[in-house]
């Protein structure tokens, strides 16, 4: 039994450490050109490794950040914060992850918009969203005045 | 050439990447940080691979080897 998981384990890492592999051979392959140069099939195997060893040590690095914040969930400020030490790297962490947000938020919105269509039309369920958005907030500026009001 | 999407590490290899480093300790992550995981790994092998490519030039050699990596590793690790 023991041994079936470790097997299992070390076939799971083999097959984490090919697909790491194909990437960077793939990475690489896209820059060959642009650099007039090319990668002998040890320096693909190296770079790899050493790809796949800073992945593991990213992930402990996140999981400490994470922690620290008392979270269990890895957010995009943990990753952030790995590329803080260079300012170049992490402008370009920055400037991603506002991309990604944007992705995903444009995402839903889509998901959202096919989701309402059946019911009913564009225009009325934007009409609706906004005036059940302005009832939220004010009662939550209601709960906060009330709140005022006790305190004082 | 811009059209084509950028070739990068699949957002759930990354995750099994993380995975196994935690062995077991209950952790999730939010699609977008392996996302930026991802994009992050991608530079990093991108710039491993440009700094070994000008010292293999600076030798006069076309094809990258495994000792120029060697050469640009301790600087390389130190800004990642």
């Amino acid at each position: 039994m023991d041994d079936d998981d470790v097997s299992y384990d070390e076939s799971l890492k083999a097959r984490i450490k090919a697909s790491v592999h194909y990437t960077v051979g793939k990475i690489c392959q896209r820059e060959e050109s642009e650099m007039g140069v090319k990668c002998s099939k040890q320096f693909l195997a190296a770079l790899a490794e050493l790809t796949y060893g800073k992945c593991g040590s990213l992930a402990s690095d996140l999981e400490s950040f994470a922690k620290h914040a008392k979270r269990s969930t890895i957010q995009v400020e943990d990753v952030k914060l790995c590329a803080r030490k260079n300012p170049s790297l992490a402008k370009l962490v920055a400037e991603k992850a506002t991309d990604l947000e944007a992705e995903t938020q444009e995402r839903l919105s889509k998901k959202r918009r096919k989701d309402n269509k059946p019911a009913d039309e564009d225009g009325e369920s934007a009409s609706d969203a906004a005036p059940s958005a302005a009832v939220a907030s004010a009662a939550t500026g209601a709960t906060h005045k009330s709140k005022k009001v006790r305190q004082a | 050439m811009a059209d084509a999407p950028l070739p990068t590490f699949k957002p759930a290899l990354i995750e099994k990447i993380f995975e196994q480093s935690w062995g077991g300790r209950k952790l999730r992550t939010a699609s977008d940080s392996t996302r930026l995981t991802a994009e992050f790994m991608r530079v990093f092998v991108i710039e491993a691979m440009g700094r070994a490519a000008s010292v293999a030039k600076a030798e006069g050699s076309d094809t990258i080897e495994p000792h120029h990596l060697e050469a640009v590793l301790p600087e390389l690790l130190l800004d990642f």
